[in-house]
């Protein structure tokens, strides 16, 4: 059951959107750029190029879903505690519900991102002089999966490791390993020790969510990929972690 | 149903909460659990309840193993110390949210059950807003509502009035007389001597008869 207060968390999104936007809502930015161009200046990192980039560019790039992480970062780990003896002892199988409470977290995941990703796209269509093209379409409906998953992902995780270590601490290890992620991402090619293996680039998320994806359709299309085989793979371990967690 | 604890050790870091446990409860009788706060009798319940899975030793409901056989207990009922419901469900929407989990009572039966523990089923105020013996109703009510098999109460008068406590004992008796398993902690002597068949003791996770 979706409980309405936590759909109405949802909500400050739209005012979080419109705050960060205001150079759309109030400059005369962008009036001559392809609404794609426009869009893509105005999403996580603002920028393709990994040169350019700047960690502190990539996190506050991330600032709606970090709000989105501290909204629904217990969501799962507080119906853990508050309930769940009640739950469980009517249940075959804990991962059933877990399963459940993922989709839950995937569906808010879902609205947020479209009430995100959809006002900064209506404000970019409307602040640009030029026609709406497919090329646009294209990346506005991939940056709303990536985004959606990527928010489901780190919440998720949140929930899991609050699980295992604690409500604070989870959110503390996140955003450690988020930062420094972060850092691997932008600093690639200039941090010796991280640069000797490419792969890591392709495995490192923040860097699939900000950057990677922004090359060309092709590699958008291998990020969403490697998030949904990431999120799939969350979710298995997640399951295994509730099927054998003491509800003390 | 017939319930049978084989040997049940429980572990948290070397500090063992229970102790060999050996139990046999059959249907229709009402069993006694008393013992000192940290004694292990929620850690007993929660073993029972497929909550905590067990250090060694076995668990079983009619044949079946817990754990192995199956992953939750068979048709319980259960009240646990310090977990409550949704504070911001009122209680029909409690109940109901937990019924749709077997889908095996109606809208009307879970009124029943409201009712049955001297609860207003049309009341619209959240849980929250309950005081602390019209919480502790609710839960039981929940305990109850599905006809369980098996019901398991830990300290299930706390909380409540003295008419309160005479509604749950008279309801405890009907359970019994259903066919229940019904096994209570309480600090409350008055209950267990009223209520029980069969008393058990626990200090420092062993239970002895008695």
């Amino acid at each position: 059951m979706i409980k309405r207060r936590d759909l109405l968390k949802i909500l400050p999104i739209i005012f979080i959107t419109l705050y960060r936007r205001y150079n759309l809502l109030l400059s005369g930015m962008g009036r001559t750029l392809p609404i794609a161009e426009l869009f893509l200046q105005n999403i996580f990192s603002g920028n393709p190029s990994r040169k350019e980039t700047k960690v502190v560019m990539v996190l506050f790039g991330m600032m709606e879903i970090v709000v989105f992480n501290l909204l629904y970062g217990s969501l799962i780990y507080r119906d853990l505690y508050e309930s769940s003896a009640y739950i469980f002892v009517r249940q075959k199988s804990r991962r059933r519900w877990f399963a459940g409470k993922s989709l839950e977290l995937l569906a808010y995941s879902a609205v947020y991102n479209l009430l995100f990703i959809g006002i900064t796209f209506g404000l970019c269509v409307w602040r640009s002089d030029q026609r709406l093209d497919a090329v646009a379409v294209k990346i506005v409906i991939l940056t709303y999966i990536l985004a959606t998953l990527f928010t489901f992902w780190t919440t998720l995780l949140i929930n899991l490791t609050a699980i295992l270590a604690g409500a604070a601490m989870s959110f503390v290890i996140n955003y450690v390993v988020l930062s420094l992620l972060s850092l691997f991402a932008v600093g690639f090619e200039t941090i010796s020790i991280v640069n000797k293996f490419p792969l890591l680039l392709k495995l490192n998320p923040v860097a699939n969510v900000t950057i990677n994806w922004k090359c060309d359709m092709e590699s958008a299309a291998l990020s969403v990929m490697y998030f949904v085989v990431l999120c799939v793979l969350t979710c298995m371990g997640g399951s295994m972690v509730i099927a054998h967690k003491d509800i003390v | 149903m017939k319930i049978e604890i084989r040997d049940l050790c429980k572990e948290f870091k070397k500090n063992t909460v229970l102790d060999h446990v050996n139990l046999q409860m059959e249907d229709g009788k009402i069993y006694g659990i008393v013992g000192r706060n940290g004694s292990g009798k929620t850690m007993l319940f929660r073993c029972l309840a497929g909550l905590v899975k067990p250090t060694s030793g076995e668990i079983i409901f009619d044949g079946k193993i817990l754990f192995r056989d199956i992953f939750a207990p068979p048709n319980m009922g259960v009240v646990i110390e310090n977990m409550g419901l949704y504070p911001d469900f009122t209680g029909f929407d409690n109940l109901k949210y937990l019924s749709r989990i077997k889908k095996i009572i109606s809208d009307e039966e879970i009124r029943a059950a409201i009712a049955r523990v001297g609860l207003n089923p049309q009341d619209k105020r959240k849980i929250r807003k309950y005081s602390l013996g019209m919480r502790q109703r609710i839960v039981l009510a929940q305990a109850f509502m599905e006809k369980q098999d098996i019901i398991v109460l830990d300290e299930p008068t706390n909380g409540l009035d003295e008419e309160g406590i005479r509604l749950i004992r008279g309801i405890l008796k009907e359970e019994a007389d259903r066919g229940a398993v019904v096994v209570i902690a309480s600090h409350n002597k008055e209950d267990i001597e009223y209520l029980c068949d069969k008393v058990f003791h626990m200090s420092r996770g062993c239970l002895e008869e008695g």
